[in-house]
């Protein structure tokens, strides 16, 4: 095991209190909150049964009482180890400069609670409170509805939505149920029943434009998938995929876009071959027009021959 | 070993939290159960002197008097973490920073800290939130009766950390210590050695950038964590970094990734067409020379980046100024054109050719 007795000791500081609070806690979930497996927390048990106050008569020893049957455990006597140790500069780093990432985002959190939050973990002597700048998080890009769409999903209320799609270049009005705000990768979204698709769907909280809260409560949700999504958009499998050549300066697309497959080219140098599902060929012939020629869509004669005729049209207007 | 190691280490813990008064040296060695098998002095004074550093690193502080007399003692005042009240409001913003983090050590830190604060909190304090006071169990926000506390649960932000960079540049940037990686500036071109001293690490648009003092370029730079080719080195010891006083990471990196606006551009649109580009227009208006089409200001920071926006929109786009816009926007569509027919001229020869290698690779 690579564990270090450090690491170990710092578990089973951490193990005392949290029994002591909890007497009757499950083995199991001991497990589970300090990610170990439940053999290794026997082990620590066992190990504290033997520590205790200079002298270790059986009464000087921390007392764990475990029920074998029910496999569950309690502390009788915890020698004088039942609080919490002070956070380490790690944990206090981790969690101010989380603390200071929700306050980057306005609309998100209670700000003023953030900060307040903040100060009373400072004076406690949040040990590592000095440096915490040298990590900052933005962790999405600010969105004027979003202070609205939380009030909606505090009071559960439906809410109307002009919302800007950006594969179709389109402004549309929707109703929708929020669900949940997702917040990753640099964005954050709700996650809300959409009455004008008929299903959930993610929105980008920016690319809202208008948010009103109606008066009609929110559906209640049968399911709420506990985890954040790997990637938010998942490319409709139903649309058949399109065959692009990349050079040069177009190489950021595969690298921006989610590829059904990339393939690295030796001719010309530096050419990438991709397979990638759009949204439609509006979609992509913007993309191509605007990459100047150094995307080629292969095997597609008819968006090929589109692309050229808006080329042509949009140079026309130049010259006159 | 390691387990006789962790035990000599909770049973000096517990006999020093519980100590009324300093304890000698020589106490320790004698009354501490694990310290007694030194074979002699220097073993023991050893072990000690190395257990004492461990326990500082775990935040645990062994005092010794201020008049340099021989003993040791953990007040326990410095040795637990003091509890902590929060209001709702608070501790739901403690919940959604503990679970911010996604895997490495911020998540495991993160987490931990969290766990230290109920368990400090609970029991014996609870939330001050008049009428509702429910105890500060920060794990359990699902309290259907805290409307601030449940609403955690609705939100949740996360910050990942997949870059493999990441965790050595972590440790790097706490530790003060300078690294060498090597860096592929442009996805097309090769990776280049760097060294660098680095000062802090910035989450902006979901990517992750290093800032820092590049050693060989004697410059400020700034590195997306992607875009690093294989592992990241130490150079040097730590403590050797030292960032600039009021030095803004997020600015810099923010520099760096985009141009802000300094000029504007004012292109016509065809009527109901172009939604995106109209929702960063300044200014909207019917163009009154050409019915069907609308006048609109833009602002304009990376030339490029506006010319690609518009050249995409084809036909229905056309700008009028500046003249550099327009040239760039032409210079593209120009440029989509010569790729059209140079390809309509031999595409099965390439293609079968590029086919067989992307089978062979």
């Amino acid at each position: 095991m690579s564990e270090t007795a450090t690491d170990r000791l710092a578990r089973m500081l951490a193990l005392v209190p949290y029994i002591s609070r909890r007497p009757g806690v499950a083995i199991g979930e001991l497990a589970t909150e300090f990610g170990v497996s439940a053999e290794q927390v026997g082990a620590d048990l066992n190990l504290l049964m033997v520590c205790g106050l200079p002298g270790y008569y059986p009464d000087d020893l921390i007392d764990v009482v475990l029920d074998e049957d029910g496999g569950t455990v309690a502390i009788a006597f915890d020698a004088g180890i039942e609080r919490p140790v002070g956070l380490t500069s790690d944990e206090a780093f981790a969690l101010m400069v989380a603390l200071r990432a929700l306050a980057e985002l306005p609309g998100l959190v209670d700000a003023q609670a953030v900060h307040s939050a903040l100060a009373k973990l400072e004076a406690a002597g949040g040990r590592g409170a000095t440096e915490t700048d040298t990590v900052r998080v933005v962790p999405a890009d600010p969105a004027p509805a979003l202070g609205l769409v939380r009030q909606a999903l505090d009071e559960t209320r439906r809410i109307w939505i002009r919302y800007y799609t950006a594969s179709r270049d389109a402004v549309t009005e929707r109703t929708v149920d929020p669900l949940r705000l997702l917040v990753t990768d640099g964005h954050s979204y709700l996650e809300a029943y959409c009455h004008l698709a008929g299903a959930i769907r993610h929105f980008r909280v920016d690319r809202i434009e208008e948010v009103r809260l109606l008066d009609e409560p929110a559906q209640a949700t049968l399911w709420v998938d506990s985890e954040i999504p790997e990637r938010i958009f998942h490319p409709d499998p139903q649309i058949p995929p399109v065959t692009l050549l990349l050079t040069g300066g177009a190489r950021w697309v595969a690298e921006y876009y989610s590829m059904d497959e990339i393939v690295e080219l030796a001719k010309p140098a530096g050419a990438l071959r991709v397979r990638m599902r759009a949204a439609d060929d509006e979609w992509l012939a913007r993309l191509v027009l605007s990459l100047g020629g150094d995307a080629v869509i292969e095997g597609r004669p008819d968006l090929t021959e589109l692309v050229a005729r808006r080329a042509d049209e949009a140079l026309a207007a130049y010259r006159s | 070993m390691a387990t006789a190691k962790a035990e000599r280490l909770l049973n000096l813990v517990i006999a020093l939290v519980n100590s009324p008064r300093y304890r000698s040296a020589l106490w320790i060695r004698d009354k501490v159960a694990g310290y007694s098998d030194a074979p002699n002095d220097e073993a023991f004074f050893r072990t000690f002197e190395r257990d004492k550093q461990e326990l500082r690193e775990l935040g645990i502080p062994v005092q010794t008097p201020s008049n340099g007399e021989d003993g040791y003692r953990i007040p326990p005042v410095d040795f637990a973490l003091p509890a902590m009240t929060f209001t709702a409001a608070e501790a739901a913003a403690l919940a959604l920073a503990g679970r911010l983090w996604e895997t490495t050590a911020l998540a495991t830190a993160g987490s931990g800290a969290l766990r230290k604060i109920r368990d400090a909190a609970a029991g014996d304090v609870t939330v001050g939130s008049p009428g509702a006071a429910v105890p500060a169990n920060i794990a359990s926000v699902h309290g259907p009766d805290v409307p601030e506390i449940a609403a955690a649960t609705l939100l949740q932000p996360r910050v990942r950390t997949g870059d493999p960079a990441f965790e050595p540049l972590y440790a790097a940037v706490r530790a003060r210590r300078a690294v060498s990686f090597d860096y592929r500036k442009d996805p097309t071109g090769a990776a280049e050695s760097r060294q660098l001293q680095p000062w802090g690490l910035v989450s902006f648009r979901g990517r992750w950038y290093v800032v820092g003092h590049d050693v060989k370029r004697g410059e400020r730079r700034t590195f997306r964590l992607s875009r690093i080719a294989g592992p990241v080195k130490n150079v040097g010891r730590a403590g050797a970094v030292h960032p600039p006083e009021g030095v803004d990471l997020l600015a810099e990196v923010a520099a760096s990734v985009e141009r802000p606006p300094d000029r504007t551009a004012t292109v016509r649109i065809r009527s109901g067409r172009a939604a995106g580009l109209r929702r960063t227009a300044m200014t909207e208006q019917d163009s009154g020379d050409a019915p069907g089409w609308d006048r609109v200001t833009l602002p304009l920071g990376s030339l490029w980046d506006t010319a690609r926006r518009i050249a995409g929109h084809g036909p229905d786009v056309v700008v009028e100024e500046p003249a550099d816009l327009v040239d760039a926007t032409v210079h593209l569509l120009s440029g989509t054109r010569r790729t059209v027919t140079r390809r309509a001229r031999q595409p099965a020869v390439e293609a079968s050719d590029d086919l067989l290698k992307g089978l062979s690779g």
